[in-house]
């Protein structure tokens, strides 16, 4: 009754003063903002990166052997570079121990790649592209869709014909008003049919899959590079994130042994994982998750310092007001739990409103840079109950000092 | 003490010193003050500035505790009260009327009205109901969603007057209330405390104001912090006609025509309805204000004296009824069974 009472009575002096209120305010909500904004954009590059980024680049549920590893984790010193550099080529005997030590694989494949330079058709051309050989079941592992035309087949890389799906950035850049399929298209030298558009991907990973030609591993081998047999990775999926790390341990023991390594002896072969892009994002996020509550925390101080002033100020305007409320009964108690409230109701308010601006600011974020952000119902708790520690932490001590006035030289004050 | 069954004292105070120590100095603004005040009683106190009349209405009103002293109010001695259950006389016992009206700005007439309810936790609609009630007997039903700056200076007045009457108190304690009003405005409030005095109402009021005091039954002038003189009304004018330097503001003392009397509270004489003319006409104050001399509660035995009665009725035919002082109400209090 009491309590509804006082939220009733602060909610009406925030609305009696406007603009007052609103400055009062103004330092918890930039503080609000900034952590809500920061919390969805970091939430929102999580989930991006864990299904969309990590999945596309390496596949879900996928781990590669590859020569060199391509994504470090933690300090690499220089050593170890310098003997990743003499780790020998990957060759198709390296893909054949693999496909023994993971015969329960979903999808197996290989590759190679290489730089195009450029891609033409007729007056058109794409620079910067890729073409990347794979094996039949190259799609497949990187969850990779055909949107228009076929995909590459078995036959195809049986046969090494010239043929190519190729990305949709591509598609679009070469074939503007027609369609491409069984076109002819000149890269790196070479002619090869069109037989495939791939699916667009868009966003940050999309700069590799967009502008890629894909062709079958064969014909990669006879006509782009003069590599004979060698490959550039061995990518395995499994059926399911389970399967993963015993998969990967199978493997690894595969290649030492074909390798004969002896136990002293380190890998002269990486074994990439999407994992591994997450543990280096992961790095990243904790560094911002520490530097966060540091930078809101400065805020919310700021913040709490301005209400404090403004309840102060508050508590010397209505001393009147705290004298008749004393005289017509209020106690201690009352008078102290009324301004507890307006200052809790005001910093609740702000964290309100920076929860809002927060979320605005992140999809404006969004918007202007592609990068994806996330609702994020824990933070808006935290930030409520933020908002109220910081009103009652400010509002203590103007409270306490209107509760102690004493009625009749309140009553007395002009 | 005494021995008239309806007149129960409401207020007592035995022996009230508040001191102030001011710098080196010791500001006695009560000396000692003896009082005693009966339910249904309508008193006035003056004094000059600096007298501690203020002082001792804070105290009745329960806003400041004593020094030393006792004081009884409806039977309960809260001299040695804590804050909070100060604060809680204050809300059930006390209604407080102030020159300068004290309402909120921004709440309605009928909110202004509610505050005590809220912290005698009142649920919300018997708070509306009840003041919309205590707003009915100041008759402003139809001002309640108005607010104080939508009010002339008598309305916001009336308003306070019926915050003050809301919680349904013992003594309605007011404070110059016509200080910051017009002469027919004045009159208008003085009306409404009337009514109010009529219908049962202990009204305790500070005043400096002879026209204000000769509403009220009787008079308790305070110098230095002592009881000067505790007087029927009548008396109290009477005296103030033959000292006009007293009385300057008295420009039109009630036509009262009955001349001086024994001031000598001691004696019980200003207890006396005021056709008391027999007394010699010594207005000089009491020689020996009472509260020094007497050992235990003399002075206030004074206007307990039962006067008979019969001998109440309209004194000197010409004043206007307002009610004597020593006539037993015939109506039992509105709040006689606390």
């Amino acid at each position: 009754m009491r309590f509804w009472e006082g939220i009733r009575l602060s909610l009406q002096q925030v609305r009696a003063q406007k603009l007052k209120s609103f400055f009062a305010l103004l330092g918890i909500s930039i503080g609000i903002t900034f952590l809500i904004a920061v919390i969805a954009i970091v939430e929102g590059i999580n989930s991006y990166v864990r299904d969309d980024f990590a999945g596309s680049l390496f596949g879900v549920n996928t781990f590669s052997v590859v020569r060199r590893p391509q994504i470090q984790t933690g300090e690499i010193d220089e050593a170890e570079r310098r003997r990743w550099r003499s780790n020998p080529e990957l060759t198709m005997r390296d893909v054949e121990v693999v496909q023994d030590a993971a015969p329960n694989a979903r999808y197996l494949a290989y590759y190679a790649n290489s730089f195009a330079g450029s891609v033409r058709y007729g007056q058109y051309e794409r620079r910067n592209v890729r073409i990347i050989g794979g094996s039949p079941e190259y799609e497949a592992v990187q969850g990779w869709k055909v949107v228009e035309g076929r995909g590459l087949s078995p036959i195809d890389d049986s046969q090494a014909l010239p043929v190519a799906v190729i990305g949709a950035q591509i598609a679009e850049r070469l074939f503007p008003t027609t369609s491409p399929i069984d076109k002819r298209i000149r890269a790196g030298g070479h002619r090869f049919r069109v037989v495939g558009v791939l699916e667009r991907l868009g966003g940050l990973a999309g700069n590799f899959r967009d502008a890629a030609i894909l062709i079958p591993f064969e014909t990669f081998q006879r006509t782009v590079t003069r590599r004979r047999l060698e490959v550039d990775g061995i990518t395995v999926k499994v059926h399911s994130a389970e399967e993963l790390e015993p998969s990967m341990a199978e493997v690894e023991g595969a290649m030492r042994t074909y390798r004969r390594l002896r136990p002293s002896q380190p890998n002269d072969f990486g074994i990439d994982t999407s994992s591994a892009v997450l543990d280096v994002w992961a790095t990243i996020n904790r560094i911002l998750m520490t530097a966060l509550p540091g930078l809101v925390g400065i805020s919310l101080v700021v913040g709490g310092i301005v209400i404090m002033n403004i309840m102060l100020l508050s508590v010397t305007d209505r001393t009147r007001e705290i004298g008749l409320r004393k005289s017509l009964g209020a106690r201690r108690r009352d008078v102290l739990f009324q301004f507890l409230t307006e200052a809790s109701t005001l910093s609740i308010a702000g964290a309100a409103l920076g929860i809002g601006t927060g979320f605005g600011l992140a999809f404006i974020v969004e918007t202007l840079w592609s990068l994806p952000a996330a609702v994020s119902v824990p933070a808006m708790i935290v930030s409520l109950v933020l908002g109220l520690g910081v009103g009652i932490a400010s509002g203590l001590y103007p409270a306490y000092r209107a509760a102690r006035l004493d009625p009749i030289e309140a009553l007395r004050f002009e | 003490m005494s021995g008239n069954g309806h007149m129960e004292s409401i207020i007592v105070t035995r022996d009230l010193r508040k001191e102030y120590v001011m710098g080196t100095e010791t500001v006695h603004a009560l000396a000692g003050v003896d009082i005693e005040i009966l339910r249904n009683e309508y008193v006035s106190i003056m004094g000059p500035s600096g007298s501690g009349k203020s002082t001792l209405m804070n105290m009745i009103g329960c806003l400041d505790s004593p020094t030393s002293g006792e004081y009884v109010l409806n039977g309960q001695a809260v001299q040695d009260l804590s804050d909070d259950n100060l604060a809680r006389i204050r809300n059930r016992e006390i209604g407080f009327v102030f020159q300068t009206f004290n309402l909120l700005p921004r709440a309605t007439a009928l909110h202004n009205v509610e505050l005590p309810l809220i912290y005698a936790g009142v649920s919300s609609r018997d708070r509306q109901q009840k003041a919309a009630q205590a707003l009915e007997i100041v008759q402003l039903a139809d001002r309640m969603d108005h607010k104080p700056n939508e009010l002339s200076g008598g309305q916001r007045q009336r308003v306070a007057i019926a915050r003050a009457l809301v919680n349904d108190p013992s003594i309605l304690l007011a404070d110059e209330p016509t200080g910051n009003l017009d002469s027919s405005t004045s009159e208008e409030i003085m009306d409404v405390f009337d009514t109010l005095h009529e219908n049962g109402q202990t009204i305790i009021m500070v005043t400096h104001e002879y026209d204000i005091a000769a509403r009220s039954q009787r008079v308790i002038t305070l110098v230095d912090g002592k009881v000067e003189a505790q007087m029927s009304v009548d008396f109290y004018l009477a005296r103030g006609l033959q000292q006009p330097t007293a009385a300057p503001a008295a420009a039109d003392p009630p036509a009262s025509p009955e001349p001086e009397a024994e001031p000598e509270p001691s004696q019980g004489a200003e207890a006396a309805p005021a056709p008391s003319r027999e007394a010699d006409p010594t207005p000089a104050p009491s020689p020996a204000p009472p509260p020094e001399t007497a050992p235990a509660p003399p002075p206030t035995a004074a206007p307990m004296d039962p006067v008979p009665p019969e001998a109440a009725p309209p004194a000197p035919g010409t004043r206007r009824p307002i009610s004597n002082p020593w006539a037993p109400q015939p109506t039992p209090p509105v709040d006689g069974g606390r």
